[in-house]
Order: structure tokens, then sequence, then C-alpha cells
């Protein structure tokens, strides 16, 4: 069953003279439970794609659905409520609200909803990715792989249709990129999380069930590794 | 607590100098607000108990007395506090951009991020709205206290008033204006707050992940000043280039600068207007005492000729002047000098050959043939009446015209001989047509002329003569016991032109008044004094809320920038050049300021001298003091931030600015 289906993508930025194609009908479905990495070198639009994706930004052309819903139909307002229950977000540099703890960083989306409830499912994250024990902590208090372990969590705190991971690692030292892409495999191996992972790294491209290759704006190849 | 509220309420915490300033600039304009509303309804309590409920006939026209002010006081607050507390909060979200990017990649809308600006506002409401009000009554409180010292000497001088009156202001505790004064600040900063909270809202998640969000950065190329350089070298130049690109930042300082140097000048010009015109009222003479008599009067249309004509109900005759002169003088050590004037009875006609030429210039209209005036016939007291006839070198009897005209040519007082010398009679008509030839056997000029007779002086044909039925008569006495001659004086008026008792004024179809000359003055120096005194405690008061922006922006800035700092530092420059580099910003912002500032405030108090020119010989005067004074203290405001800004500084860590 297909989560999220990309039809004929198109991003265009600029016009006349300084018009840049990002994304060119770009179009692909991922799968419930699919660990896919989509690689590229910068430039190749990778981020404009990730963005789209997030519904933080509008294409040109195309369409996206995600659970069988085009996002890009939905208001505003409807997106930021849609986004906050149905996609989880982890970007590379954290990105997290400095004044808030780091439990309350993991449950901003429920919070958002006015929704404190179920700390069961907060400590399980927060037992999951290994913060028990500093969840009152500031994220500057925080070391920076602890930090990004915060915005795993924070991306699966609803149960999202799809995390959606940029360059997660790539403000991290191998080991702590170790921690954080092992955190993510555990999550998508044991809750069915379908993984979306944005990177230039190869070799963490290569863990995953399916590579998508981008460049240029185009899909210039799409692998499956593992069955 | 919603997250939406506790974000807004870290986000106060975590910049608490600033939270503090605007704590203090929305105290101090909820303040301001209820002072100002609090003594509308004292003052109303006041016109009440001497006017009656509605005022009056005149109920209107004391309502707007009291409300024009208070509505211009209130306009000029809110203005100041929608500078202010939108700037504060127009930093603040644009502090913020990154976070609201992260919370709406999360899934905040549009309505939440609004929100957690909003309840930041509310935050500082609730905190400083009370204490405004509680400030506002104190300020009141005193204020009515400083007003009724002022009353209290009005008071004492309200003999030479018409009615008996007794000024004073009561503290009263209006709930009304309380509850005014609390929506209208709470309005106040929610407008301000949502006014950028909304742009930032709006504001594309993707670009405030990218962290560009509203700042917008000026980008044509700039050249700096080739003076800047040279003045202030490299550190001036960083400054200027600062204050250009970013000048959204520094606009709300410099204007509530500019607004502070503007009503400060204005108020400055507008005293030394007020002084000028209160020296020229000064009659300059050494009489201390005026006993007065003056006839009601009734206007009504000559059937015969249209004209308008004046019946004096009670005249008076030489001969009553004349006792009332004697008796006056019987008062030990005491000169009297008696004038009674009919201002309404006669005009002439005389023709053009008689009329120097200057004062056919002054009537413009030179081609006329024939000039029709209003003739003043004066009559004095005996003994100076000989003395003027010794002086013109005419026998007693004889009538003597008064040759000098002074008017106002805008702001410029001009004196001039408006008849010739060969004039040698009159013809002075009524209104009923019925004329009477006057001869006119002396001529004084301005200097033969004494002092007594140039106040007032608006009339061109003045004619001395021995004896008249005048409307009014003035006796300009010197008493060596000044006290004891005025209860003396007012027996002789009362027995030479008895009045029934308790009648008010006019009610005989005369009165009778005896006053100090310079209770006069003294009434117009309180009151021009207690109105400055009100003006600038209200502008001081008006410059503090400026003042907490003008803070409050800075010390963001520095927080805002320690980043730029850091990069600054880390390249090599020094603690002192970046001091010296925040020195140049607020000077350069003071110089803007001042710069918009004296040429508004000049202007300003140049049109408020084009009516009172039209009125008053007072020519415009720039008011240097003011400016000077201006100046000094905003750069003594810009030299305290200064100070303050390089005590933020002091506690900074290059490493930690760059990694956060």
């Amino acid at each position: 069953m297909a989560v999220l289906e990309v039809k004929r993508l198109t991003k265009i930025y600029g016009s006349e003279d300084t018009k840049i194609t990002a994304l060119d009908h770009v179009s692909f479905s991922v799968n419930k439970g699919e660990f896919v990495a989509i690689i590229g070198a910068s430039g190749s639009g990778k981020s404009t794609l990730m963005n789209l994706i997030g519904g933080i930004d509008r294409p040109t052309e195309g369409s996206i659905f995600i659970d069988k819903r085009e996002i890009f139909k939905l208001s505003e307002s409807e997106l930021a409520i849609f986004r906050r229950r149905n996609i989880g977000m982890i970007y590379q540099f954290y990105n997290l609200i400095p004044t808030l703890t780091a439990e309350e960083n993991i449950m901003l989306p429920r919070l958002l909803d006015n929704r404190w409830d179920d700390r069961d499912k907060l400590s399980s994250i927060l037992e999951m990715i290994g913060l028990s024990e500093r969840a009152k902590h500031l994220p500057s208090q925080l070391s920076g792989g602890q930090q990004q372990r915060v915005s795993v969590g924070r991306a699966m705190i609803n149960d999202p249709a799809f995390i959606l991971a940029d360059e997660p690692t790539g403000n991290l030292d191998s080991k702590t990129s170790h921690e954080i892409i092992d955190l993510l495999k555990f999550a998508n191996k044991k809750c069915r999380q379908t993984l979306l992972l944005i990177t230039h790294d190869e070799k963490i491209a290569l863990q995953a069930d399916r590579i998508i290759t981008i460049g240029d704006g185009k899909i210039l190849s799409d692998e499956v590794m593992k069955p | 607590m919603k997250i939406t509220a506790k974000l807004a309420y870290s986000q106060l915490k975590i910049n608490r100098s600033r939270t503090l300033w605007t704590l203090i600039a929305i105290a101090l304009s909820t303040a301001l607000t209820t002072a100002i509303c609090s003594f509308v309804s004292s003052g109303n309590a006041m016109l009440v108990d001497f006017l009656g409920e509605n005022y009056g006939v005149y109920g209107k026209s004391y309502l707007m007395l009291l409300l024009i002010p208070a509505v211009i006081f209130g306009v000029l607050i809110i203005a100041m506090s929608v500078t202010v507390v939108s700037n504060v909060f127009r930093i603040s979200a644009q502090e913020r951009v990154t976070e609201f990017g992260i919370m709406k990649c999360t899934g905040a809308t549009q309505k939440q991020i609004l929100d957690t600006v909003m309840y930041e506002s509310i935050w500082l409401c609730a905190i400083g709205i009370p204490v405004g009000i509680c400030l506002g009554l104190i300020l009141a409180f005193a204020g009515i206290h400083v007003a009724n010292h002022f009353f209290g000497d009005l008071n004492s001088l309200a003999h030479i008033m018409i009615n008996e009156i007794n000024l004073s202001l009561h503290f009263v505790f209006s709930w009304q204006a309380i509850l005014l004064s609390a929506v209208l600040c709470f309005m106040t900063v929610m407008y301000s707050a949502w006014r950028p909270a909304h742009k930032a809202a709006k504001v594309p998640a993707i670009e405030c992940i990218r962290g560009a969000g509203e700042t917008r950065i000026n980008t044509k190329p700039l050249g700096t000043s080739y003076l800047v350089e040279k003045l202030f070298g490299f550190e001036g130049t960083l400054a200027d280039k600062n204050l250009k690109r970013n000048h959204r930042n520094f606009r709300a300082t410099v204007i509530s600068l500019s607004v502070g140097v503007i009503l400060f000048i204005s108020l400055g010009g507008l005293q030394s207007q007020a002084n000028a015109i209160e020296d020229y009222m000064n009659p300059g003479i050494d009489q201390t005492v005026i006993s007065e008599y003056i006839s009601d009067y009734a206007n009504e249309i000559d059937e015969g000729t249209g004209r308008e004509k004046t019946i004096y109900l009670h005249p008076v005759d030489s001969e009553s002047a004349n006792r009332v002169t004697q008796k006056l003088e019987e008062f030990e050590d005491t000169s009297v000098f008696g004038i009674g004037n009919d201002m309404d009875t006669y005009y002439t006609v005389l023709s053009k050959e008689l009329i120097s030429v200057k004062m056919q210039e002054a009537f413009e209209d030179e081609a006329q043939l024939n000039y029709e005036f209003p003739v003043e016939i004066i009559t004095l007291d005996q003994k100076n009446y000989a003395k003027l006839c010794e002086k013109a070198k005419v026998p007693i009897g004889s009538t003597i015209l008064l040759n000098h005209y002074s008017y106002n040519d805008f702001g410029h007082e001009v004196n001039l001989e408006p008849f010739l010398s060969s004039i040698k009679k009159m013809e002075l008509v009524k209104a009923d047509g019925s004329t009477l030839d006057m001869p006119v056997q002396g001529i004084l000029t301005q200097n033969q002329i004494p002092q007594e007779l140039f106040y007032p002086n608006t009339n061109p044909v003045r004619l001395v003569v021995s004896k008249a039925m005048v409307r009014g008569f003035s006796w300009y006495c010197a008493p060596v016991e000044i006290d004891g001659f005025i209860e003396y004086s007012n027996k002789v008026l009362e027995d030479v032109f008895p009045s029934e008792v308790n009648s008010s004024y006019m009610e005989e179809g005369f009165n009778t008044r005896v006053y100090k000359i310079n209770d006069y003055m003294k009434v117009m120096n309180i009151a021009i004094s207690l109105v400055a005194v009100f003006m600038y405690s209200f502008v001081a008061l008006l410059m503090l809320i400026g003042l907490t922006n003008v803070i409050s922006t800075l010390s963001t800035n520095v927080l805002m920038r320690s980043r730029e700092f850091a990069v600054l530092k880390s390249v090599g420059m020094t603690p002192e050049s970046l001091r010296r580099m925040l020195n140049y910003e607020s000077i350069l912002c003071s110089i803007k300021a001042l710069l918009y500032g004296i040429p508004i405030g000049i202007a300003v108090t140049f049109f408020v001298n084009l009516p009172i020119r039209t009125i008053f010989p007072i020519p415009y005067k720039i008011p240097w003091l003011s400016i000077i004074l201006c100046v000094l203290v905003v750069f003594l405001i810009t030299w305290s931030t200064k100070r303050y800004a390089a005590h933020k500084l002091k506690n900074q860590n290059i490493i930690d600015s760059i990694r956060s």
C-alpha cells in the first residue's frame, strides 16, 4: 500500500532569465514500512523534494498524495494540522525550540493539538532514544547527538505516515551518526515506520531497502536493495 | 498551560531586560492615560461644582475645553506606545523567526504562531497595566496637589475676577476612568503586538527555516559618507552601514527621540511666546492700583442712517469723576492719574491731505480720498489735563490731538504720526448723523504723551477734551500703603456711585472695582506656570516611554547581533573598537533624530507664532535654548545607553555566540 505518491512534481525557481528547474517531473511512490534513501549531489534537488514532501513549500506543477490525500489541495492551516499529525520531520540542524525541555520538544506536535495525554507513549519514546534521564533538560544542555535524538523522538510521537529525515547525520561525527541511523532503522523495523532519508552519504544510503538517486532535478535511478 | 502560552512565557523569561523595559513602557503609558482620565474626572467634578450639572449655558465649550486636550494627550500617548511596543514585538518576532519555522514544520498553524506572540502581550499587560494604574493614580494625586498649590495663589487674586470663584481640584477615584485607561492600554498593546505577529505568522515555513523571515536587509549598494569615515574611522563606517542597511530596527528609536525633540522644542517656543505676551501686556507705568468705574451699554441700529449706535446706560460726567479724584488724593502720599474715555460715540471723515504718508501706507489703499476713523474722546482729571495743556502750549479748555498711532504689522510694532500738523478741526459725526465741529488746538506726539495714555492704544484719532460724558473712568493710583488704599478706594467709589448690596456684575447698569495692576500679570503668570509645569511633566513622562524603547531596542540589538559581534571579534576586532562601533551607532542615531526633530520643532513653533503675530507685536524667534538643551539631552541618553550596551557586551563569549 502506497503511503506516499509523488506525481509529476516540478519546481521552478526564479523567472525568465534566472529560471532554475530544481525538480523536473519527478514521480515515485513509497509503500508502508519501506526505508527509502534519496541521494544526490548538492544542488541536485534533494532538499527541494524534501520541502515539498514535508508540505512546507508548494510545487510549480504536479501533486503529492499522502495516505491518499492530495496535500496541496489543503489550505495553509489544514496543511499545518495535517503535517503535525502525519509527517515527522528531522533536520540536519536539529531545529529544536531552545526554550522548551527535551520532553516538551518531543511532545510539541501533540502540544500544538493541546494534548498532554498519553505519557506512556512519551516514556516509551524517551526510552527508545535513550534520554529518559535527560527529559527535563534544555536543548542547550544536550550534546549534538542527543539533540538529534530528541528530534527523532519528536518526529515519531504522533506515529506519522512516514518520517522525513533531511541529512540527519550531516552535523554529527561518525559514531553518533551510526547511533542515529540505528535508531531510525530500529523504528523502521520494530514499529513498521515508513522512513524517507535524504543524504549524500552512500554508506548510509546502502543501509536502506531502496535507493532513489536524483540529479539535475530528475530521478536517475530507483533501485531496490533488499527485497 | 497551553503550549503557545508557555512559549510566550519562556520568551519573556529569556530576554529579561527587554521584558522589563517593555513592562516599564506599558506601565508608564497606562499611568499617563490613567492620570489624564483622572484629571478629566476631577476637572469635571470641579466644573460641576461651580457651573452646575451640564455646565450651564456654555456647557459644550467647557466640555470641549476639558476633552480636547485630553484627547490630544491621549492620542500622543497611544501613538508613542504603539511605536514603542510594536517595535519590541517586531524585534521579538524577528528574533524568533527560525523558531516559528520549526513550529510550522512541526505543524503549527498560522493562528498558533500568532497566539504565541499574543500571549506574550497578554502576559505583559497582566503585569504592566495594574502597575500602571496604581502609578497613574499616584501621579494624578500628586498632580492635583500641585495644581491646587497654583489654584491657591489664583484664588487669593480672585477679587479681580468678575465673579467670585474658588478653584480647587479634588482627587476623584473614578472607576470609569480606570476602566477606560485599562481598556485603552490593553487594546494599544494588543494592536502593537498583533501587527508584527501577523506579519511573522504569514512568512512561509521554508523562509523561516532559512532564517530570512521578516528581516529585510537593504541590498542596494551603499556608499558611506567620507565624513563619517574621516571622523569615526572604520568602526564609524561599520556603524553607518549597519544603521542604513538595518534601518527598521533603528526607526522606532529615531522616531521616539525625534518626537521628544519636537515636543520639547515646541514647548520651549510656546513658553517663550507666552512670556513675550506677558511682557507686552505689562503696561509699564509707575502706578500700582487701578480704581475703575464702567457703565453697561446697549447697541441699537439708527433708523435714519442704518449705523449701529452705542448707548451708555450710566455714563459718567467729569464732575463725578473729579469728585472721586479729589477724594482719592486725600489718602496720604497718593498721586492719581484719572482717565475717562468714550470710544463708540463719534466717528470722523478726514480728507487725504490731512493724513501722513505713513498712515496712508498703513491703510494700504492709498488711492482713497477720504478716510473714516472712529474717534476716541478722552477726559483727564483736572491736574493732569492742565499739565497736558501746558505741554501742548495751549490754554485750559482746549482740545488736544494725541498724534500717535501704533499697530501690529505681523509681529512688529509700528509707531507713527497719523496726521499732519496742519489739522485744525475735525467734524465729529454721531451714528444718527448729527455733527459737531471740534477744533483741534494742540497736538502732542509720541514722546510728549504721558505713559498712562498709551494703555490701551488702538485708536488712530484720540482727542483729549476738558469735559465729557464718558463710558468709564479709570484712576491710576500710586499709594504708599497699598492695602489700606484699596479699602479706602472701594469706600470712595461706593460713596460716589452707590449700588445695591449683593448685586452682581452690571445688574446696576454699571460696575466698580479696585485692583492691583500687577494682579492681572500675576494671574497670567500663574496660569502660564501651571500649564508649563503640566506640559513639561507630560513631555518628560512621554519621553520616558520613548527612552524605554531606546534601551530595549539597544539591548535586544546587542543580543540579536551577538553572533555578528562574535564573528567580528574572532577576526580580530578588539573589544574597544567593538564598543566604539556601538557608540558611533548611537551617536549616528541621535544625529538622525536631531536632524528630523529640530527642523520640525522649529516649524511647529513658527506656525504657533503665526496667529500670535496677527494679534501681538511678537516676532518669531528660534528657541535656541530649548534646541541646545535638546541636543544635550539626546546625547546624554545615547551616552547612557552606550554604557549599558558596553556592559552587556562584557559578558559575551565568542565561541558560544558563534555556535549558537
